[in-house]
């Protein structure tokens, strides 16, 4: 089973993602905020995820500084933005991310990516159609 | 957690100058623990311009002073010279001076009491035998030229001096409404901002309870949340527009530019909308050349152009087909009829009716044209189709979904790429629209070749 570690300070998306993730059959971790993420970087007991959905202005450190150390720490993990800001599009370095989101986007298409991206096949009965 | 956000607009009554207004824009943020300032715009009352400092008393002695030594100066000379000098020119430097420096009735005083110098000099070496009134003929002569002159040289300064007060007037009127739309820019990216985070909580928890009614026979919870969920798009599309916009507008919107294969994204796009173009009993039909050349372009930005251009053919269009095509051209000529959007990208110059007068845009680039069959547009919307938020000045555009912003936005990204669009429409036929994109990528890739963004465009990284 594919993992997936949604870091995102709102609980009710956090929630929601979770929950989406979870149907397409990924194995979920949640984490709310960037001191969080970093304690679980150090954690070098537990094996990084497969993916990971950040969300960039998080309490305690931004997902912007914590990219660039998901990706020393995990460098086989695949990093998907999902953020409110589009200008974060231009300023995270695209070579360490696999996708950009802004949270108006629809989770189901940040589902489908992950799951193209992570070789899983995500199940398909649980995706809307885009409307 | 934030709850609420407020914004509370404060006025200055009186201010400065008497004059009032907004003084300050204030949001405020409101939690379990009470209200904090979020964000503060200041926004600074007009000062009246033009009242610069009146002359220091310091700089009047000076002028004074000097107006003095120069008819002191002219004094001296005109006796020196003797009775056969024109010594008018003596005279005229000190009445100059005094009427470009100092006010209107300085410059008359001046003008007199030169033609009374003169008139002194003279009588001093005239032999009065000769004819006794001459000097007095003479010496009014005199005067007559010294006022005339310095009447002449007061208006001229008093024109100069209204010059200068109505540039700083337009400078001080300019740099505000640059600080005014700035403001405007700022609070329309904060407030779409702040409405990304809870609309997307909104849309992801209907699709939810959507997905929760399953295929049972709610029909009326089914009806009532489709409602719901359309109207969420909407707000979702009017809050990314908004953005979009707001960030053209500031300039801080950038291209990413790569080749783009246009063709693609045409096939792309056409295969997402085809589901929603059949269920409107439309057909969505493709006539692309073969083996196109790439184009310098931000293929997330082209995307969006189509996007805009072919939702508003489907919109507008209730029975027939739309027809995208796309084909390289040598140079552009728009048709007869057809509206352009100006350099600003707003102003609309509609192309004249007389072939011959017909503007060519020349150059190699890819034309594609997205043609409905739809039901048109009225000239009068024509003419205002590029002006952002348009949908204020006609009912049916709203009515329909449409924010009024899509083509303002087409336009200025179309000029970004150093492209140009044209639209062409005949009421109950259908809408065409032409655009252009240079292949000579040299014009974009020198204004914005930088790494760059855009924004409400999904880019899910394949």
């Amino acid at each position: 089973m594919k993992t997936v570690m949604v870091v995102e300070d709102n609980a009710n998306l956090a929630l929601i993602l979770q929950k989406r993730f979870t149907e397409a059959g990924f194995k979920v971790e949640s984490l709310n905020d960037g001191f969080a993420l970093l304690v679980r970087l150090g954690d070098r007991a537990k094996p990084g995820p497969d993916a990971v959905i950040l969300d960039i202005r998080l309490p305690g450190r931004s997902g912007h500084e914590l990219l660039d150390r998901i990706k020393t720490v995990w460098p086989e993990t695949k990093v998907f933005i999902f953020s409110a800001y589009a200008e974060y599009r231009t300023m995270v370095r695209s070579e360490l991310v696999e996708g950009f989101f802004l949270k108006t986007d629809g989770i189901e298409n940040v589902v489908i990516a992950v799951g193209i991206s992570v070789n899983s096949e995500p199940d398909s009965g649980e995706v809307g159609p885009d409307a | 957690m934030r709850n609420r956000m407020q914004v509370h607009v404060v006025h200055r009554s009186g201010g400065v100058n008497g004059c009032g207004g907004i003084s300050e824009l204030l949001v405020w943020d409101t939690d379990e623990s009470g209200h904090y300032p979020h964000w503060r715009l200041p926004v600074e009352t007009m000062k009246t311009p033009g009242d610069a400092p009146s002359a220091s008393t310091g700089s009047v002695i000076v002028r004074i002073l000097v107006s003095v030594v120069l008819l002191t100066f002219a004094v001296v000379a005109d006796f020196v010279s003797g009775p056969n000098t024109v010594s008018t020119i003596f005279y005229l430097v000190p009445v100059s001076y005094v009427a470009l420096s100092m006010n209107t009735v300085a410059g008359v005083l001046a003008a007199l009491l030169s033609a009374g110098l003169w008139l002194m000099s003279d009588m001093v070496s005239y032999e009065w035998t000769k004819h006794p009134v001459v000097p007095l003929w003479n010496a009014l002569a005199q005067a007559a030229v010294f006022l005339l002159v310095s009447l002449v040289l007061t208006r001229l300064r008093l024109d100069v001096k209204r010059q200068q007060r109505i540039n700083a007037e337009l400078r001080l009127a300019n740099e505000r409404v640059l600080r005014l739309s700035q403001t405007r820019s700022d609070f329309c990216a904060m407030v779409s901002h702040e409405l990304r985070t809870p609309m997307a909580t909104v849309r992801e928890g209907l699709r939810l309870v959507a997905d929760g009614l399953g295929d049972g026979t709610h029909y009326e919870q089914k009806e009532y949340l489709r409602m719901t969920q359309e109207n969420v798009e909407r707000l979702i599309r009017l809050a990314n527009q908004i953005l979009d916009f707001s960030s053209l507008e500031s300039n801080t919107f950038r291209l990413r530019l790569q080749d783009v294969d246009v063709n693609r994204l045409i096939r792309d796009h056409a295969a997402f909308v085809e589901p929603q173009v059949k269920a409107k009993g439309l057909s969505i039909r493709l006539e692309l050349a073969p083996e196109l050349p790439t184009v310098r372009g931000d293929p997330a930005a082209i995307a969006q152009i189509l996007t805009n251009l072919v939702s508003n053919a489907i919109r507008y269009t209730t029975k027939g087909e739309i027809l995208i095509t796309s084909k390289t051209s040598e140079g552009f000529t728009p048709p007869p009829g057809s509206v352009m959007p100006q350099e600003d990208g707003i102003a609309v110059s509609p192309v004249s009716q007389v072939p011959e007068r017909q503007p060519t845009v020349a150059g190699r680039g890819i034309l594609i044209t997205v043609r409905d069959t739809g039901r048109g547009i009225r000239d009068e919307i024509l003419r205002i189709i590029f002006e952002p938020f348009n949908a204020l000045k006609q009912t049916e555009v709203t009515e329909d979904g449409g924010t009024g912003l899509g083509l303002a936005i087409t336009g200025r990204l179309i000029a970004m790429h150093g492209g140009v669009i044209a639209i062409s429409s005949t009421e109950g036929r259908g809408t065409m629209v032409e655009i252009l994109l240079p292949l000579d990528g040299s014009r974009n890739a020198a204004t914005h070749g930088v790494e760059s963004s855009i924004e409400g465009v999904r880019h899910d990284g394949r």
